[in-house]
């Protein structure tokens, strides 16, 4: 179960699976199989994605709710929009690609830094009163944003580079859930999960609780502020509404259904949650109410989320179908009940 | 002279508003109290309270009763409703943690919206006239009836609740929930009915809110309740959840903070002044103003 | 004996609550390599000794020594780091992880890799994980739960819980280690069980215990000294043999 060797084996599976996707997917759009507005859908899916798996770090593995998710988003997009804005890059531009990477980088950075800044104060808190705290820095930062000169106030941040293409926009998803999975497996993330245990227990073991907490935050902030980037640069326009508390309880849907501290769930939900409303376009007004209906009965009927804490392993699941069990090839060993 | 007048005025506005905070806050501060929950959708009675005070006007003016008697109809239809709720969405999570709990309350919150915006549009409605909108007092202080009203109301509904936790039966059986629920339940207090009545007191004066709301702003839309009841939820917060006195004392001052900020500072930063208060008093004593500190067993 | 050197040592230790005194005037010193009970009857005082001594309580007055060097309002956390290491009177494990993982996250103050090796997987991270992966298993062994490696922690009979905090205890490498009462709720079988793993662990680690217990016959056997408290305050200190004459101690136990 343990990943004390290089499992060379199922990294070369991934990859492949991943570059597999990929070529699939571009050839559809080459083809045309993959029309302009499905694109836009997986775009959409993507930034969701990467959403759900930021905010997973803080509520799912860190084990506190946090109501201020989408305020570190749009951090990162009026980051990540001004920067582009201020380089004046165009469509045209060549290699556009690479001045959105440092933008998301950017984005990502103050995000991080207003995650800190949130939560060195708001983390002496636990529970309810953590939950309350995050919703008010995420409102003081949206108020903020309409309230300072230079982000277009209430008529918002207009043309920005609509740069945020589906293969870059790809592989940046791609990236932050390699990088998070690795995250929870690594010391780090063992140890935000020990604090979501036993909070007194990890500092009796010699756990610094706040800072490894702080981590947990700032990790989560840092992507949610790099997916906001990529969000301005798909829209091409900002607005502080856009960024209220109901997007932070949106993003919190998606992990809860999916299952807090699986991130397989969260990736899941969010395609699930993303694509399933596009699909029922002509029920579009009772999409929120079957969302609503929907997460009171998982939690009443499946409270641990559709996943639980399980995590999906390619080499794991092949192995499975070819009766080749043996432990040792399996990066993202399992967690939580799905042992067997 | 003058500053003084108007400094007086949104002084009472701030009190009028704050009443209606405070209102709401005694819903957030009873229901935390008892079961530990912060009900996300509590703000959203408000919404409901609205509503069904909206289409209970007509329904009074053509049997020949006072235009104030709706406010009556939404106060007993939100009890059900409240209390409704406790039972399908809450009573069934009361052992679970309390992230379970906290989530389904925002997926109450969200249902009530939608279900709402389904039945109704999501267009702002216009609100009948409830109280006169004539004008009252002299020498420059000029208050309209619905301000006094709502000001009056709001406090004797408070006194009233005051003396109802304090003094009755069903009172005390309220405050031995709160205490211990296990060693209530074994003294013989029957713990289901204590909370519906908890929810049912607490949707009742969210819609007696709603009226007096809509008195002053009227319009009405299905996401009315959230703005409103995040702000009745930091005053609740600011005098202590689960304190009664405290919600009361939370909602005049955010009221009144609001006032001020919106007529000297900025009407754009009112909102980030609130919750900037709200993150003070977070930081600075969680428990509230009257709050006690309570460590953990370790 | 006398010539060991003191590992934890107080003077005049105490804690108020609130106009309450529940911890006064405690001078005890624990010796390298010693086995020692702090004993007493319920509500004397004695985890609230424990949490005094582990920085989860800050001392009204007084001071603690580890080493002969005087320690000043430190964190719990610092605590262990300074070599102090405790388990509670009420079985705190991390639960939902598996056994091998509530040892792993003790391991973590040993771990040097930075986050950033440890997302990019790079040679250190492999390094140090195969090594806390050996050592981990090797503590599971001693307590005879290196089958249960990979078992939810949550999911282990009560007995096996006690050991698994002991032994993740250990894996922060302490000089000292503080049990709240490790035999509670343990039947005769695996309360022995228990107390052979103790002795052979501090034989091999060379460990001090100070050893919480309320049941006075079952730390007669193994403590080499005792320290009785009642009240809040220390009323006998010496050998089990003398303990057991002790008039004030019998007292105290009697509720004279």
């Amino acid at each position: 179960m343990t990943n004390t060797k290089i499992p060379v084996k199922s990294y070369i599976l991934n990859t492949l699976c991943i570059a597999l996707l990929y070529a699939v997917m571009m050839a559809g759009v080459d083809g045309k199989f993959i029309t302009r507005y499905a694109q836009g859908i997986i775009i959409t899916v993507c930034i969701n994605i990467i959403l759900a798996v930021s905010l997973n770090i803080a509520t799912g593995f860190l084990g506190e709710i946090a109501l201020g998710h989408a305020g570190f988003m749009s951090v990162g997009a009026y980051t990540a929009a001004l920067f582009t804005k201020h380089m004046e890059i165009t469509t045209k531009t060549p290699n556009a690609w690479v001045y959105l990477l440092v933008a998301l980088a950017l984005g990502g950075l103050v995000a991080a830094a207003f995650g800190m800044l949130v939560g060195i104060p708001a983390l002496r808190l636990k529970g309810d009163y953590l939950a309350i705290i995050t919703l008010g820095f995420g409102e003081i930062i949206r108020v903020l944003i309409e309230y300072v000169p230079f982000t277009g106030g209430a008529q918002g941040l207009k043309s920005i580079p609509k740069i945020a293409k589906l293969p870059v926009v790809f592989w940046v998803t791609i990236a932050v859930v390699v990088i998070l999975f690795t995250f929870v497996r690594s010391r780090q993330g063992r140890v935000i999960t020990a604090i979501r245990e036993d909070d007194i227990a990890s500092e009796a073991v010699g756990i610094n609780n706040t800072y490894y907490k702080v981590m947990a935050f700032v990790v989560s902030a840092f992507f949610a502020g790099v997916a906001g980037g990529l969000y301005a640069h798909y829209v091409g326009i900002l607005g502080a509404k856009t960024f209220d508390f109901n997007k932070s309880i949106d993003i919190l849907v998606i992990v809860v259904l999916g299952g807090m501290g699986s991130l397989t769930g969260s990736i899941i939900a969010a395609i699930g949650l993303t694509v399933l409303p596009e699909a029922l376009r002509g029920f579009a007004e009772y999409r929120m109410l079957i969302y609503s209906v929907a997460l009171i009965i998982v939690m009443l009927f499946k409270p641990s989320g559709l996943f639980g804490k399980y995590e999906f392993s390619l080499s794991r699941a092949l192995s499975n179908i070819f009766k080749k069990g043996k432990a040792g090839n399996q990066p993202k060993g399992t967690k939580g009940g799905s042992a067997a | 002279m003058d500053s003084i007048v108007v400094l007086v005025k949104h002084l009472f506005n701030g009190l009028q508003v704050g009443s209606i905070y405070a209102l709401v806050a005694l819903g957030y501060t009873m229901v935390y109290g008892i079961i530990k929950l912060i009900n996300f959708a509590h703000g959203d009675f408000i919404m409901v309270g609205a509503y069904i005070s909206m289409m209970a006007i007509p329904v009074m003016i053509s049997a020949g009763l006072p235009v104030w008697v709706c406010m009556i109809v939404a106060a007993l239809l939100c009890a059900v409703m409240g209390v409704v709720t406790e039972r399908v969405a809450y009573k069934p999570l009361r052992n679970s943690p309390r992230l379970t709990a906290l989530i389904t309350a925002i997926a109450v919150s969200l249902l009530l919206q939608n279900l709402f915006m389904v039945m109704f549009g999501s267009a702002s409605k216009p609100y009948p006239a409830v109280f006169s909108t004539e004008q009252m007092g002299g020498s420059g202080i000029q208050l309209s009836m619905s301000t006094l009203v709502t000001i009056v109301l709001s406090v004797a509904c408070m006194i009233c609740l005051q003396m109802f936790v304090k003094k009755t039966r069903m009172g005390k059986a309220m405050r031995a929930v709160s205490e211990d629920m296990a060693a209530a339940q074994l003294m013989g207090i029957n713990v289901n009915t204590t909370i519906s009545l908890t929810f049912a007191i607490g949707c009742a004066l969210a819609a007696i809110a709603a009226v007096m709301y809509c008195a002053a702003y009227p319009l009405v839309n299905p996401y009315m309740g959230s703005l409103l009841g995040l702000k009745a939820f930091v005053a609740a917060v600011l005098g202590g959840i689960g304190i009664i006195p405290g919600a009361m004392l939370g909602g005049f001052v955010i009221g009144i903070v609001e006032s001020f900020t919106k007529a000297y500072i900025s009407s754009q930063l009112a909102d980030a002044v609130v919750y900037g208060i709200l993150i003070v008093v977070l930081l600075v004593k969680p428990t509230g103003v009257l709050g006690k500190n309570v460590g953990e067993k370790v | 004996m006398s010539e060991a050197k003191s590992v934890l040592r107080t003077e005049n230790l105490g804690i108020t609550f609130g106009g309450l005194k529940a911890v006064q005037n405690l001078n005890i010193d624990i010796r390298e390599g010693e086995l020692m009970g702090l004993i007493g009857p319920n509500g004397a005082g004695k985890t609230t000794v424990f949490n005094l001594l582990t920085g989860v309580y800050q001392p009204t007055s007084g001071k603690i020594f580890l080493n002969d060097k005087e320690i000043h309002a430190k964190k719990p956390h610092d605590m262990v780091r300074q070599g102090v290491a405790r388990t509670f009177q009420n079985i705190r494990l991390f639960k939902e992880l598996t056994v091998l993982d509530n040892v792993k996250a003790a391991f973590n103050g040993s771990m040097k890799y930075t986050t950033l090796e440890g997302v990019l997987r790079l040679p250190r991270y492999w390094k140090e994980e195969a090594e806390i992966d050996r050592k981990s298993r090797e503590l599971l062994a001693l307590f005879g739960m290196e089958g249960l490696a990979d078992n939810i922690a949550a999911n282990l009979p009560y007995g096996q819980q006690r050991k698994l905090e002991i032994a993740r205890a250990l894996a922060t490498n302490p000089k000292i280690l503080l049990l709240d009462e490790p035999a509670a709720g343990m039947n005769p079988t695996e309360t022995a069980e228990l107390m052979e793993a103790i002795a052979l662990i501090r034989n091999k680690y060379k460990l001090s215990i100070l050893l919480i217990e309320h049941d006075m016959s079952l730390v007669m056997g193994i403590c080499e000294r005792l320290v009785v408290i009642d009240y809040g305050q220390v009323i006998a200190t010496g050998l089990p043999a003398e303990i057991a004459q002790n008039k004030r101690v019998i007292g105290a136990y009697l509720g004279e």
